[in-house]
């Protein structure tokens, strides 16, 4: 009975277009790297990119292909494959997909584009332990080093401890040092430090990209937002990633001064909540026969982004790449991302949240009670949840998650009249 | 009454050990789970008292963690809701999968009986800058534990706490080399039931007990046992049912790699001059889970039990939605069925569906 | 104001009539392969007995799976809209609205004065809603609308695992060839949907007084066992399955939805 009906969504920027040419021009990259004998790097969860860069070093992050293999509508065989290594399916999809990929006897040309083995794995349990655990199997089928970078948990809230910085800052140097050992070179700090500083340019670029999106009517939903935010899962600590924000800004900053919004008449301004339907983006722009626009989505942050930016200083990178990961919402502590979407709801303006549940993913459904009762709390905006996995197409049920946007955006729609 | 009858009695009713100490003024902290170290809790004069789930159903839970939530974690929120665990003064979590974190989040926001505490430990082994974090961490609990009890913890105090516990795990231990025999003494839901009713029971109580235990086993008439000996193992196991059943369908539980049961006594605290640098090793220098790194020693445990037992056979019992395991053994599967038949099952907690799951093992056991 | 609510369910459509929010007729039929046709007919009953003619009615909503299939020019309405408006007219200040219709199953938690405060869907899992317990009288070869009165006859409990349909006949079956009597089965089965709509109701925290509705309220042995799973008093109507056509009409009522 399940309808598979999907549409691609519909973007509506200049600046998300050239974004995209360079996500492939990333991993085209990568392909060449290795055709001329470069070491690969596989890099799992969120170890911070900017380490990368103070070696020649050339990375495919796992978690990411999964989302471009997803918005081909590919991700289902692939998930498929890895089901049939053994994998339950209860585990994330994202991983599942990414192990499929690996194991594939075949790959489709899409794929094959991006797709090289890896010489070495970097591993880290952020943003999720659980599946900190996937590149073990990774590791053993390619027989490929591996490192594991452990990062605490914030228990700490604003004020961490040096111990705990100083434990991160441990790690980074061990993977570091782990890199250069397996054929990577030396560490070159002054590299290093540029990047962070590069860093530190991107995300108040994207805080400023954030202002235009508060915006009524917004000038950039999450459509587009989810592109937009690529630099912030690939490109912190390089100039290309500056770049680009740069041009989005000044795009947005244009439509807001003309007050073009990404439709005519905006009545509903919603927030997404969880992994987006990848290989169905057209179910976010379904709400806007209501009037409805989701502006903004938690995903964007998947690679974090979500911290102050004073807290970079190029002088210590370690130290403040190890700050970042400890105070950022990726950081897995309800506190931190409940006050950040109690944030989110006020200075969007947001009506009305919908949160989805991605049933293999261990880490983004525990947050799903909190941050209802946190954000009704507040501001007395209410959230529904259901069901509806982002990446496994296999999942999807397109009527029931209509039939959830729709019975919620009218219960929102009779509230505001009264 | 026989000393097992004594040990199975307690396992039936857990918090009758709670009711007496309570009513004689002792503090008790809940904890879950192995990388609290229940030592320090012990020094500051307070019962730890381990947290197990109960095969009953989830209800109110499912409004707060979404059904994809491990069943484990949400059985014990449940019962911290329905006021269960209100008897504690205090439950201690350990950092170790995603689900247990936001249980600590959940439990602070949404339970203010117990105040709920979560021990940062980090996940990787054998490395020193983690030793250091871990001391830190471990510093700062110990004082949290001082302010609970009123109680000042020394250096002595904790000496004579680890080597306590450090003799309830080699009594534990000597018991279970038992098992290592053609016909072993007790069965492996026996096995179970005095591990985890040794670990809820004060340890003065259980060391003494498990001294007489010993020579009553070594002396036990026993049946002849010749099905094919079985090694079980996956995430948190706390209830008899699952060993039983395996046991029922004519297989010999020899062995384990549970933090229920063997993982609990396998390893001893080394000697160190500082009972608290004892603590941090220990904890950091054996693997008790799937959530802690590198994974190779786990599997290295898992080669050493199956030659030790002569284990003819793996059952897997996960924990649906318990990811660290999930992962872990689809990985080690491959290597260890080079030599020992697996099987690998995904449970719920609550036990439903066992008839199932009894077909599959009914089928393993027969072909083993 | 002569107002009309249509709610076309996937097995019977619904036909409400009101002046000014005072009911003249209702009619339930059949939705049958062709939804338009029994959508026309179903109305025309109810025209008949209202004795007024279509021109009479002002403003029209209609509701349910097959809305779009609706003839006539109308206003469209979600189930969850139309069945809060319908509850908390009949039953002002109840808590809440479980709706078991066919294919779906819905919660819905309403303050007093009947705003919604949350909702939660079956997801597409039919094993909570009426399509599983048809499939379940097939098996046992019982009528469907005796299945709950076998069920209360029950003399032992039962468990039926199995949460998805294909797989909890198979266990039906397996039941039906050990001779475990059919009351007993018939128990297990109403037992396993009761739990599962218990624990969608769970999600929202459902509780206090709430009303039952849809073709499945008319099922005592459900409503038996879910009263006992839920501890909350659950109130059943007369014709619980016209509740949400109610809504409808009373939402068509409110101005702005004319037809
Ligand atoms: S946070 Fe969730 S979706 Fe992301 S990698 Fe972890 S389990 Fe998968
Ligand atoms: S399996 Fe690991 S995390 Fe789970 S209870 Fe046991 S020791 Fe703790
Ligand atoms: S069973 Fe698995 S998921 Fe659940 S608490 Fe233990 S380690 Fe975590």
């Amino acid at each position: 009975m399940a309808t598979k009906v999907t549409t691609p969504g519909k973007k509506s920027l200049e600046t998300t277009a050239e974004i995209s040419k360079a996500i492939k021009a990333y991993y085209g990259g990568v392909k060449v790297a290795k055709e001329e004998g470069k070491p690969i790097i596989w890099s799992y969860g969120l170890t911070p990119r900017e380490i990368f860069h103070a070696l020649d070093a050339h990375v495919i992050y796992l978690e990411h292909l999964p989302l471009m293999v997803g918005a081909k509508q590919l991700s289902g065989h692939y998930i498929q494959v890895a089901e049939e290594e053994g994998f339950s399916r209860d585990v994330c999809a994202f991983h599942r997909c990414f192990l499929g990929c690996a194991v594939a006897s075949e790959r489709d040309p899409y794929l094959d584009q991006f797709f090289v083995d890896p010489d070495i794995i970097i591993a880290t349990n952020l943003p999720c332990m659980s599946e900190s655990k996937s590149f073990l199997y990774a590791a053993d089928y390619h027989n490929v080093p591996y490192y594991f970078i452990d990062a605490p948990i914030n228990t700490w809230g604003q004020d961490i401890p040096d111990y705990a910085i100083e434990y991160y800052t441990g790690q980074l140097k061990g993977a570091l040092d782990f890199m250069s050992e397996h054929g990577l070179g030396t560490v070159d700090w002054d590299k290093l430090k540029e990047a962070v500083s590069l860093s530190k340019k991107l995300i108040l670029l994207w805080n400023e990209i954030d202002k235009c999106r508060q915006a009524v009517p917004t000038p950039m939903g999450t459509v587009d937002g989810l592109t937009a935010a690529y630099p912030l899962i690939q490109l912190p600590g390089t100039q290309l990633g500056v770049t680009l924000f740069e041009r989005l800004l000044k795009e947005l900053k244009g439509k807001v001064e003309r007050g073009e919004g990404i439709i005519d008449d905006e009545k509903l301004r919603l927030l997404w909540f969880g992994v987006p339907p990848f290989y169905n983006m057209g179910l976010l722009n379904y709400v806007e026969k209501y009037g409805a626009v989701v502006v903004k989505s938690m995903i964007e942050y998947i690679a974090g982004g979500a911290y102050d930016p004073s807290i970079m200083n190029p002088d210590k990178p370690l130290e403040s790449l190890a700050y970042k990961a400890l105070v950022d919402i990726v950081n897995p502590t309800s506190e931190n991302m409940v006050n950040f979407i109690r944030r989110t709801v006020k200075d969007f303006h947001i009506d009305g949240v919908v949160g989805v549940v991605k049933r293999s993913c261990g880490l983004l459904p525990g947050y799903m009670r909190p941050v209802k009762d946190a954000v009704y709390e507040d501001s007395g905006v209410p959230t529904t949840i259901f069901d509806l996995d982002g990446l496994d197409i296999r999942e999807y049920d397109d009527a029931t998650s209509k039939a959830n946007l729709d019975s919620f955006i009218e219960a929102l729609l009779a509230s505001k009249r009264r | 009454m026989t000393t097992m009858e004594r040990i199975m009695g307690i396992f039936d009713d857990p918090e009758q050990i709670v009711r007496d100490l309570k009513a004689k003024g002792k503090k008790v902290i809940g904890y879950r789970c192995l990388y609290v170290p229940e030592e320090i809790i012990h020094a500051a004069g307070m019962l730890p008292y381990s947290t197990f789930g109960t095969p009953e159903p989830i209800t109110k839970a499912d409004s707060y963690f979404q059904p994809c939530a491990c069943e484990f974690v949400r059985n014990i929120f449940d019962l911290g809701l329905d006021g269960k665990f209100d008897f504690l003064d205090g439950l201690v979590l350990s950092n170790t999968c995603d689900a247990v974190r936001h249980l600590k989040n959940m439990w602070t926001t949404y339970i203010g009986s117990v105040p709920c505490y979560m021990l940062n430990n980090p996940q990787k082994m054998y490395d020193e800058s983690a030793f250091k974090f871990y001391r830190h961490e471990l510093e700062g609990f110990k004082k949290t534990m001082e302010d609970l009890s009123g109680n000042k913890i020394s250096d002595a105090s904790l000496r004579k706490s680890i080597d306590l516990y450090d003799e309830t795990r080699r009594l534990l231990k000597e018991l279970n080399e038992l098992r290592k025999r053609d016909v072993p003494p007790i069965s492996g839901a026996e096995a179970l039931r005095i591990s985890m009713a040794s670990i809820l029971m004060p340890k003065e109580e259980t060391n003494a007990l498990l001294l007489q235990l010993i020579d009553e086993v070594k002396t036990r008439e026993i049946k002849d046992a010749d099905g094919p000996r079985i090694m079980v193992t996956g995430s948190i196991i706390d209830n008899p049912t699952l060993i039983e059943l395996v046991e029922d369908m004519g297989g010999v539980v020899v062995a384990d790699d549970l933090c229920t049961s063997m993982k609990y006594f396998w390893y001893q605290t080394k000697p160190n001059e500082d009972p608290m640098d004892a603590i941090v090793r220990f904890n950091l220098e054996r693997s008790v889970c799937a959530c802690m790194h590198p994974s190779e020693e786990r599997y290295d445990f898992l080669q050493e039990v199956i030659g030790g037992f002569a284990v003819d056979g793996i059952i897997y019992f996960n924990v649906k939605y318990c990811h660290p395991f999930v992962y872990e053994s689809a990985t080690f599967r491959k290597k260890l069925e080079e030599e020992t038949p697996v099987l690998a099952l995904e449970v719920d907690h609550s036990l439903s569906g066992l008839g199932q799951l009894k077909t599959r093992v009914q089928a393993f056991i027969e072909m083993l | 104001m002569i107002t009309a609510g249509i709610d076309v369910g996937s097995l019977a459509t619904k036909v409400v009539l009101l002046n000014e929010n005072q009911l003249m007729s209702h009619e339930v039929s059949g939705t049958g392969v062709d939804a338009t046709e029994a959508v026309k007919k179903a109305m025309d009953t109810a025209l008949e007995k209202a004795g007024i003619s279509f021109k009479d009615i002002e403003s029209l909503v209609s509701t349910g799976a097959g809305k779009k299939k609706v003839p006539f020019e109308s206003a469209q309405a979600t189930e969850i809209i139309c069945d809060t408006k319908g509850v908390s007219h009949v039953y002002p200040g109840v808590n809440g609205v479980i709706d078991i219709g066919a294919e779906n199953c819905r919660v819905i938690k309403c303050d007093q004065e009947g705003n919604i405060i949350d909702f939660a869907l079956n997801d597409k899992c039919a094993s909570g809603t009426g399509i599983f317990l048809d499939a379940m009288a097939k098996a046992l070869r019982v009528k469907p609308e005796e299945m709950g009165e076998l069920s209360l006859q029950a003399t032992q409990d039962i468990e039926v695992t199995s949460m998805c349909s294909v797989f909890a006949e198979s266990e039906v079956v397996s039941m039906i060839h050990r001779m475990v009597p059919k009351n007993d089965i018939l128990k297990g089965i109403h037992r396993s949907i009761a739990s599962r709509i218990c624990g969608q109701a769970n999600r929202i925290l459902l509780e206090g007084q709430l009303v039952v509705m849809g073709g499945i309220a008319q099922n005592l042995g459900l409503i038996t066992i879910l009263k006992e799973l839920m501890g909350s008093e659950l109130i059943v109507p007369d014709e619980p399955e016209v509740i949400g056509a109610l809504g409808a009409a009373l939402l068509a009522g409110e101005g702005e939805k004319k037809k």
